[in-house]
């Protein structure tokens, strides 16, 4: 029986020991920091794609994950971008919302009601809609003013990590990080991160670019 | 000077005057009767769930505030701070927008509420007093005392009176017992709240009003997603 003990100690010592080294190898393996030309190509591919990227489609699942609560709250969505400031992200489940910015004014449709308003009026809209489009369209990468930004690299992506620094940003916001395709560096994920320890993840897939698509789409009815 | 002493005993006046007591009662007499109807407790109809997720929305003033409401029981107990109240469970209420970011966080247990995270234009003394009295009542953390009966007419509910902890309450059954459609509570003279229950499918409200006529606040909650 002692013996038995003794040899699970020793398991799980050694358990741990394999554990303790492989995780921050693996931790390490899978996000280094980028060095400067690294990150200098990654902004101008990302600018190289925006410029010549004149609609976006795909579909888009979101979780938001909770401090002390286990359950995730999951939503689905699609998501269009046409150039230069037209948006439309759609969440389809678990319900039915739609929030469509078209140049600097903002629709929103909750279960049929619409409300209509400047972007320059709703601090938190002015604010998703920085980092959206500026994700999609690179100006985040080079927002010095309202962003520190923290490079990094793993086997499938570039990933930048943005720490605001605008003091009203800073009060809902830690960090802001995004997750480029490594192979057409296409955004794949954006990761925002509160102060309280909520984090919401949104990961994008199927995307299309430059298909056709009509005015009208972000128009709400 | 003397015009805020006069808007402070106009606010009082008028703030007594917000009734959360259903209208056209009459006491019944048949109590024990009643009694047996309605099982104990009462409060937990509907809130035996322990995930609920909602869409929301928060009216007040000329705020207009969307997004998801979760109410999550958790596995934690506490010993209730009065004695005699027993052990009461630990309430986590988080409300986001639909992009995820978080307008309060929320702990409530049966003697306080803990704001983890508010955004700041929310986080004021006054309003976190407000919802807890709400999700006090939306919860039905204390079991009802001092139960009086009533019928209420034309509809011929059935309406139950009592103290639960330091709110006195009204709750609106159907008239048969079984059907929670309103409660209404306040322990204070500026905390009044009505919750109506509307939308049953499978023994649960799926649409869920919170009315404090005192700040003009409306919290709509249309359920999502429930977990037992």
């Amino acid at each position: 029986m002692y013996s038995i003990q003794i040899k699970g100690h020793a398991l799980c010592i050694i358990s741990a020991i394999l554990i303790a080294l492989l995780i921050p190898r693996q931790s390490l393996s899978q996000n280094k920091p980028m060095n400067a030309m690294s990150v200098e190509t990654l902004k101008l591919q990302v600018t190289a794609l925006s410029r010549n990227s004149q609609t976006i489609s795909s579909d888009f699942v979101q979780e938001k994950m909770m401090t002390m609560i286990t359950e995730k709250i999951i939503t689905r969505g699609k998501f269009f971008f046409k150039k230069e400031k037209m948006l439309r992200w759609e969440y389809t489940e678990p319900f039915s919302y739609l929030i469509i910015i078209n140049n600097d004014q903002i629709s929103v449709k909750d279960e049929n009601k619409v409300n209509h308003f400047n972007v320059q009026s709703n601090k938190i809209y002015l604010e998703i809609n920085k980092i959206i489009l500026g994700s999609i369209q690179g100006t985040l990468l080079n927002d010095e003013k309202n962003f520190k930004s923290i490079f990094m690299e793993n086997e499938s992506s570039f990933i930048v990590l943005l720490k605001p620094l605008a003091p009203k940003l800073k009060e809902s916001l830690t960090d802001v990080v995004i997750h480029f395709d490594r192979r057409d560096f296409t955004v794949s994920q954006i990761e925002m991160l509160e102060p309280g320890g909520d984090r919401t993840r949104i990961t994008f897939s199927g995307k299309k670019f430059n298909q056709p698509m009509a005015d009208e789409k972000f128009l709400v009815h | 000077m003397k015009n805020s002493w006069f808007i402070s005993i106009f606010v009082l006046l008028f703030a007594g005057c917000v009734s959360v007591k259903p209208a056209k009662l009459t006491r019944d007499p048949s109590q024990i009767t009643r009694n047996n109807v309605i099982h104990q407790p009462l409060q937990v109809i509907p809130f035996s769930s322990r995930f609920l997720l909602f869409k929301a929305s928060l009216d007040i003033k000329k705020h207009h505030l969307t997004g998801l409401l979760v109410i999550k029981r958790m596995d934690s107990l506490i010993e209730a701070g009065n004695p005699g109240r027993g052990i009461r469970p630990v309430y986590r209420i988080v409300f986001a927008n639909e992009i995820g970011m978080t307008f309060f966080d929320l702990e409530l247990t049966c003697d306080s509420l803990k704001v983890i995270s508010c955004f700041e234009s929310l986080n004021k003394k006054a309003l976190m007093k407000i919802f807890r009295t709400d999700f006090l009542l939306l919860t039905g953390m204390d079991t009802m005392t001092e139960k009086r009966f009533y019928t209420q007419s034309p509809t011929n509910n059935l309406v139950v009176f009592g103290k639960a902890g330091k709110l006195k309450s009204w709750q609106t059954f159907s008239p048969s017992g079984d059907t929670l459609i309103k409660t209404s509570g306040k322990s204070t003279i500026a905390d009044p709240v009505i919750i109506s229950y509307l939308k049953y499918e499978k023994g649960f409200p799926t649409r869920i009003t919170v009315e404090n006529p005192f700040i003009s606040m409306k919290l709509t909650m249309r359920l999502l997603n429930r977990k037992p």
